[in-house]
């Protein structure tokens, strides 16, 4: 497309100001919408964004896209950790989390080389849908996929997750430190 | 240095969890637009003092001291209150005053 340096720092810089500043408003619409849907169409729609971007004709088109996919991302954090604080037990929440977090970062070492593939064989433009649709995929999945406990008012007590932890971390630490089995629940420091 | 920012993010994750259990996703932005909004300061002070000073050590030794009072905010923020002692009739120790 030919854009210089200015306007490629125009191009990132928008996207980070709607990402900061939507993160403000779109706590407490996540807390009072159905979760579901609201994350799921978040998800859809910065996917179609990323899948629209690849059809931008000019510079304006691009910084409308960058716009709204800074907006609609800035929901993944807040939907995300709400999730995982009522899927998991409390307990569980830190593997959770932690989890959570190597998937994203796993995804950003894929991506790149990934992206670049489909930007040498097909075009930068179809990078992007690609990507796009990778979203659409996810949301099919996510939509027929959503666990029950997440619907539930409050956290589970326990999950096949708190057996698989403690057998592979919390078991075999205690038998090494020689620690006792602690009292269930330690909410107090 | 990326392991240490691996078992922080863990911890900081779930402490924004327990921010407000209600209310997760408003705190959840909350922190997340107010750190963007100092990450983005930040970046802009450090450039600042870096050419000035031409080293890096102001920065790092700064970040470094800035992180205890964040965790000790962070662990005054997610404290819960000691729930009571089961009170029994007759026992010395029952938290009941009456």
């Amino acid at each position: 497309m030919g854009l210089d340096n200015e306007a490629l720092g125009w191009l990132f810089s928008v996207f980070y100001w709607a990402y900061t500043f939507s993160q403000f408003g779109v706590g407490p619409l996540l807390d009072r919408w159905n979760l579901r849907w609201a994350y799921g169409g978040a998800v859809l729609a910065w996917s179609a964004s990323c899948a629209l971007t690849g059809l931008a004709s000019g510079f304006w088109g691009l910084i409308a896209f960058r716009l709204l996919l800074g907006v609609m991302e800035s929901a993944n954090w807040p939907a995300a950790l709400r999730i995982v604080s009522r899927v998991l037990p409390p307990e569980d929440r830190p593997l959770g989390n932690g989890l959570f977090t190597s998937g994203t970062s796993v995804g950003a070492l894929v991506a790149p080389s990934a992206i670049l593939g489909i930007s040498a064989w097909l075009g930068w433009r179809w990078s992007f849908v690609a990507v796009g649709l990778l979203g659409g995929v996810w949301f099919l999945l996510w939509a027929g996929g959503w666990p029950a406990a997440a619907s539930a008012s409050r956290p589970p007590a326990a999950s096949c997750f708190s057996r698989l932890r403690a057998s592979c971390c919390s078991r075999p630490l205690r038998r090494f430190s020689g620690a006792r089995e602690p009292p269930p629940q330690h909410w107090w420091w | 240095m990326n392991f240490a920012i691996g078992v922080w993010i863990s911890i900081y994750l779930t402490m924004a969890q327990e921010v407000s259990p209600d209310n997760i996703s408003t705190a959840v932005g909350l922190l997340g637009g107010s750190g963007s909004l100092a990450g983005a300061l930040a970046m802009w002070g450090v450039g600042r003092v870096t050419r000035q000073t031409g080293v890096f050590a102001g920065p790092m030794i700064s970040v470094a001291v800035a992180a205890v009072p964040v965790a000790l905010a962070g662990l005054a923020v997610t404290r819960r209150p000691r729930p009571p002692l089961i009170s029994r009739p007759g026992s010395p120790r029952s938290a009941c005053p009456v």
